[in-house]
C-alpha cells in the first residue's frame, strides 16, 4: 500500500522533536508495507499527547477516554475479528488510569496491538510525574524528585505471559516499524512498550540519554528465563542497559477466534434473529 | 380462582426451587402465574420466601396474605403464619402445621437420597390442590432424567409419597394453554435477542447480574456472547467497541456499577455512538439493601455524563415491556445513535410472570452504513462522519466499509470528525446533537402509557410500580399514567394529557419522588399527593387502597408514607432467627 492513502491533510501538533513523530512514522510503514487497506484498520487511542496519533493516520480510529483504549479495542476486534485493531497511548494513560486492563488484557489475549508511548512523563498535563519516571525524577508533582519507585510494564506483562510483549525506541524508525509489522502479524495480544523522548518536559531521558543504552537484543523471546533476564534488565542495571526488540512470545489461542467459533462466524456478519430457538427452549 | 402460596426455607435450602417449579407447574394448566422471590444478601442463612400467585384472571403483583404457606423449618411459620389465611404445611419442625409431612423419617425408612425432600414436600403441596400427578412425573424426568438413575428414582418415589396426602384443599383444573413464565430479566434478556444484541458484557452486581446469567445460559441457542469484564468500566467499553464494529451489544449493572460506567456515557453522547445501558436498581445509597427494591437512580441515570447532549431513558413496567423496551432500545440506539438506558428494578427484574407473546421487533439500523460507500475520499480527507442534518443524525459507516475513514472522537470535531477548537463549529455540533430530541420526540412513541375509565383523578408512576396499581386498578376511582418512556419529555402533549384531572397523585418507590421532581423540570405540573414506600419492597396492593383511603379524607393532599405492615423485616436477618 501506498503510504500516501493513510496519510492526513493535518500536520501533527506535536513539539518539533518530539518521540511521537517517530511512532506516527513507524505505524504508517507498518501498515503500508502489510499492505493493509486503510477502511479495514481501527487505531483506538486514550488520551494524552500520544492520545491524539489516530488524528494522523487515515483509517478508522476510535479517540476514546483516558485509560480505557483496550477494552474498547477488545469490543470492536471481537465484534468484527476481520479487523486490523491497533491500540496507542501514553504511560499515564495505560498504566495509571488503566491500569487494571492492561492486567486483564493479557487473559483474554485478544488479537490487538498495543503500543505504549513511555515518556516517563504526563505530557498533555504539562509534566506531572508518570507511573514511569524514575526515582528521582524531577516533575511538577515533585519538584525535589520523585520519591516513589516507577511502575515495571514488561516484566509485569511477560509474568502474565502475555502472548507477545516487545520495546521499541522512538528514535530507530527501521526497527520499531518492523516491530510493530511483527506485533500486528502475531496472533494474539502484542504490547511494545515505546521508549519515547519527550522534548519538553522530561530533559533527562532524551535521545542522547537512550542512545547510549538501548541495544537491539538477540535472545531467544520464547524462552521465558531469557525472557524474563531481558525484562528485567534495565532494572538490574540501574538504566545503563535497556534492550529493544521482541522480549516474550508464546502462542495461545485468542478470544476473537473464540467469539468466531462460539457464534459460528464474524459477528458483524450475523444478522438473523434467534428467538424462535431461544423460546423453544424455554417452552 | 386466585391462590396465594408462600415457600419459606433458610438460604440455600431450595424455597426459590420449589417456587419456581410451582410457577412453571401452574402454568402448565393455563394459569396467569407471579413468582416473587424475597432474600437477604446472604448465601447460607437467613430466610428466603417466595410468594407464588395463579389464577385465572390477569394478575399483576404479589400481595400480602398467603392461602397456603409451605414452611420448611419452623422459621417461616413464625413470621409468616399471622399472614396466611388458609392452611400451613410444615416439615416435622413445624409442629402446628394444619398438615405435618414427616419428610425426613419417609426418606430414610424408603431410603431415598435426602436431597429429595422439596420434591417430595412440593408433591405433598400439589396433592392439596389435586394437581395432576403426572405433569410432574414429567418435569421431574426432564430436570433429572440425564442424571444418575438413582436419583430419578429417589426423586420420582418422593412424589409418590407426597402424593399419599390425603388432605384436599382446593381443585385445580386445566383451564387453558401453558404459558411461558419468565422473570423480568430474562423478559430482558428476551427482547435484547430479539433486538439483534449479538455481544453482552457486564461485572456481576445483584439485580442486573441474572439477565446476564439468563444469556449466558441460552447463548448458543441465541447466538449470543457474553464476557464478564474486569470491572464496570471495562464492560462498559467493550460494548461501545462493539456498537461502534456496528454489532448491537450492551453492557449492565446496577446503580453502584453505573457510578463507574458515567465516563462512558458522556464519551458515546459525543462520539454519538449507539449503546444500550441496562440498570437494574436496588436500595441505595451505596452498597444499600443490594437484594431490595427502589426506584431512587432516575436522577443518577438522567445527570450522568459532563457535558450536555441528548439520551433516552426507558422505563417498563411489565414483562411485556420489558421484552419489548429492551429490544427497541438497539434500534434507538442506532437510529439516534446516542446512549439509550432501560430501567429496571429489583422487583421487576427478578419476579417471574407469565407471558404468551413475544412482538415481533422489526430491526432498524438508521443511518448506521453497513454497505460500501460509492462516494470516493479525496486522498487525505475523511468521511463527514459529523455532518450537519436537518434531523440532527448523520451518517455512521461502520469500520471495513470503504470510504467511510474518519475518527469517533471523544474531543468536540469537526464534520469531519477532525478535532476542533473553533467556536462556531463547535455550535453548530452542539446543536446538531441536541436537534436529536425533537427528531425522537416527533418519531417515536414518546407519550406515557394511559389507563382510563375518564376518571378526574389521576395516578402517576413510573417503571414497576405500575403492577400493584393495575392490580387494584378496578377497586379505585382512578386513571393511570404509566411513564414507561421517561426522556426526552414530550411536553406539549404531556401538558395536554394531565390537564383535565382535578387531582393528582404519585406512587413511587423511593422517599426521594424522583419521577414527580423529575417532570417538574420539563412540565406543569403540580401533584396534590404522593404515596411513597422506601423500605426496600415494593408497595402492595392492599396497602395502596389503605393509602388512597387515608389520603381521601385528607381531601387528597399529601404525603402518604407506607411502612411495612406484614412480615417483619427481621424476618430475613438470620442473625436474629430463633
Ligand atoms: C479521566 C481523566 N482524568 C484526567 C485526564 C487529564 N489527562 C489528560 S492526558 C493525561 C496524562 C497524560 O500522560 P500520558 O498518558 O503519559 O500521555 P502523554 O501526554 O505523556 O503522551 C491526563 C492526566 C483526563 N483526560 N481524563
Ligand atoms: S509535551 Fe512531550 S510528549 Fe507532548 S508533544 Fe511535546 S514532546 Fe511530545
Ligand atoms: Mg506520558
Amino acid at each position: 500500500m501506498n503510504i500516501a492513502l493513510i496519510n492526513t491533510n493535518e500536520k501533527p501538533q506535536w513539539c518539533p522533536g518530539c518521540g511521537d513523530f517517530g511512532i506516527l512514522m513507524s505505524i504508517k510503514t507498518a501498515l503500508a508495507n502489510l499492505d493493509k487497506d486503510p477502511s479495514e484498520v481501527v487505531i483506538v487511542s486514550g488520551i494524552g499527547c500520544g492520545g491524539k496519533t489516530p488524528h494522523y493516520i487515515r483509517t478508522y480510529g476510535y479517540e476514546g477516554l483516558h485509560g480505557r483504549l483496550l477494552p474498547l479495542a477488545l469490543g470492536i476486534k471481537i465484534a468484527n475479528p476481520d479487523l486490523t485493531v491497533i491500540a496507542i497511548g501514553g504511560d499515564g494513560d495505560g498504566l495509571s488510569e488503566g491500569g487494571n486492563h492492561l492486567l486483564h488484557i493479557t487473559r483474554y489475549n485478544v488479537d490487538i496491538t498495543y503500543i505504549l508511548q513511555d515518556n516517563q512523563v504526563y505530557g498533555l498535563t504539562t509534566g506531572q510525574s508518570s507511573p514511569t519516571s524514575r526515582k528521582g525524577f524531577k516533575s511538577k508533582t515533585y519538584p525535589d524528585g520523585t520519591p516513589i519507585e516507577p511502575v515495571r510494564p514488561i516484566p509485569m506483562l511477560v509474568s502474565q505471559k502475555a502472548s507477545m510483549v516487545s520495546a521499541g525506541y522512538a528514535g530507530n524508525i527501521k526497527h520499531l516499524s518492523q516491530l510493530i509489522q511483527q506485533s500486528i502479524e502475531h496472533k494474539g495480544f502484542s504490547y511494545i512498550n515505546v521508549y519515547q523522548p519527550c522534548v519538553t518536559w522530561n530533559t533527562v531521558n532524551g535521545y542522547e540519554w537512550y542512545q547510549k543504552r538501548v541495544y537491539i537484543t538477540d535472545h531467544n523471546p520464547e524462552d521465558f528465563e531469557q525472557a524474563w533476564k531481558k525484562a528485567n534488565e534495565p532494572y538490574d542495571t540501574e538504566w545503563e542497559r535497556i534492550p529493544i526488540g521482541i522480549i516474550y512470545k508464546n502462542n495461545s489461542n485468542t478470544l476473537d477466534q473464540e467469539v468466531i467459533r462460539r457464534l459460528g462466524g464474524n459477528p458483524v456478519k450475523i444478522d438473523k434473529i434467534y428467538l424462535e430457538d431461544v423460546l423453544e427452549k424455554l417452552r | 380462582m386466585d391462590v396465594n402460596i408462600k415457600v419459606a426455607a433458610l438460604a440455600g435450602e431450595g424455597a426459590f426451587s420449589i417456587g419456581n417449579l410451582l410457577a412453571k407447574l401452574f402454568s402448565k394448566l393455563g394459569y396467569n402465574v407471579i413468582a416473587y422471590p424475597e432474600y437477604p444478601s446472604l448465601i447460607k442463612g437467613g430466610l428466603n420466601v417466595i410468594h407464588i400467585r395463579f389464577s385465572d384472571k390477569q394478575i399483576y403483583s404479589p400481595v400480602a396474605t398467603a392461602d397456603i404457606l409451605l414452611s420448611i423449618g419452623k422459621d417461616g411459620y413464625r413470621y409468616l403464619k399471622q399472614w396466611t389465611e388458609g392452611i400451613v404445611i410444615g416439615d416435622e419442625s413445624v409442629s402446628n402445621a394444619d398438615l405435618i409431612i414427616n419428610a425426613n423419617e419417609l426418606i430414610q425408612k424408603h431410603n431415598l437420597n435426602p436431597k429429595v425432600k422439596n420434591i417430595l414436600l412440593t408433591s405433598a403441596l400439589l396433592a392439596t390442590l389435586n394437581y395432576p400427578k403426572q405433569y410432574l412425573i414429567d418435569i421431574v424426568n426432564k430436570m433429572f432424567g440425564s442424571k444418575d438413575k438413582t436419583i430419578l428414582e429417589s426423586n420420582l418415589k418422593a412424589v409418590e409419597l407426597g402424593y399419599q396426602t390425603t388432605y384436599r384443599y382446593i381443585n385445580v383444573k386445566q383451564i387453558g394453554l401453558e404459558k411461558i413464565v419468565i422473570s423480568g430479566n430474562e423478559a430482558f434478556g428476551l427482547g435484547a435477542i430479539a433486538g439483534g444484541m449479538r455481544i453482552a458484557s457486564f461485572y456481576p452486581m445483584t439485580p442486573a447480574s441474572s439477565l446476564f446469567h439468563f444469556l449466558i445460559n441460552v447463548r448458543d441457542k441465541a447466538k449470543v456472547y457474553v464476557i464478564q469484564a474486569e470491572d464496570e468500566i471495562a464492560a462498559a467499553n467493550i460494548a461501545i467497541g462493539a456498537n461502534y464494529a456496528g454489532v448491537r451489544a450492551m453492557t449492565g449493572t446496577s446503580g453502584g456499577g453505573f457510578a463507574l460506567m458515567t465516563e462512558t456515557v458522556s464519551m458515546v453522547g459525543l462520539a454519538e455512538t449507539p449503546m444500550v445501558y441496562f440498570i437494574s436498581q436496588r436500595v441505595g445509597p451505596s452498597t444499600g439493601m443490594p437484594t431490595w427494591t427502589e426506584q431512587a437512580d432516575l436522577f443518577q441515570i438522567w445527570g450522568a455524563g459532563q457535558g450536555d447532549f441528548p439520551k433516552i431513558i426507558l422505563a417498563p413496567g411489565t414483562v411485556q415491556e420489558a421484552y419489548w423496551y429492551m429490544g427497541n432500545a438497539f434500534n434507538l440506539a442506532q437510529k439516534y445513535q446516542l446512549p439509550v438506558f432501560v430501567l429496571s428494578d429489583k422487583f421487576l427484574s427478578e419476579t417471574y410472570f407469565s407471558i404468551d407473546n413475544f412482538a415481533k421487533i422489526e430491526i432498524e439500523h438508521g443511518k448506521v452504513l453497513y454497505n460500501h460507500i460509492d462516494n470516493v475520499l479525496p486522498p487525505g480527507q475523511r468521511f463527514l462522519r459529523y455532518k450537519y442534518t436537518e434531523d440532527g443524525i448523520s451518517e455512521m459507516p461502520i469500520p471495513g466499509i470503504k470510504n467511510g475513514m474518519h475518527i469517533a472522537s471523544s474531543y468536540e470535531h469537526m464534520e469531519d470528525s477532525f478535532t476542533t477548537e473553533d467556536f462556531n463549529q463547535r455550535k453548530m455540533q452542539v446543536e446538531k446533537r441536541n436537534k436529536k430530541i425533537d427528531t425522537i420526540l416527533k418519531n417515536e412513541q414518546t407519550l406515557p402509557k394511559l389507563y382510563s375509565k375518564n376518571s378526574d383523578k389521576l395516578l402517576i408512576c413510573w417503571g414497576s410500580q405500575i403492577l400493584p396499581i393495575l392490580e387494584v386498578f378496578d377497586k379505585i376511582d382512578f386513571d393511570v399514567m404509566h411513564f414507561n418512556w421517561i426522556y426526552p419529555v414530550n411536553k406539549l402533549e404531556i401538558e395536554k394529557m394531565i390537564k383535565k384531572y382535578e387531582i393528582i397523585g404519585f406512587v413511587e418507590n423511593n422517599s426521594n419522588q424522583a419521577l414527580y421532581r423529575f417532570l417538574r423540570m420539563f412540565i406543569d405540573i403540580n401533584a396534590d399527593f404522593s404515596v411513597l414506600k422506601y423500605t426496600g419492597r415494593p408497595i402492595f396492593p392492599h396497602q395502596l387502597i389503605k393509602a388512597l383511603n387515608n389520603l381521601k379524607d385528607r381531601n387528597y393532599k399529601g404525603i402518604e408514607i407506607l411502612g411495612e405492615d406484614f412480615d417483619i423485616y427481621e424476618l430475613y436477618t438470620p442473625w436474629r432467627l430463633g
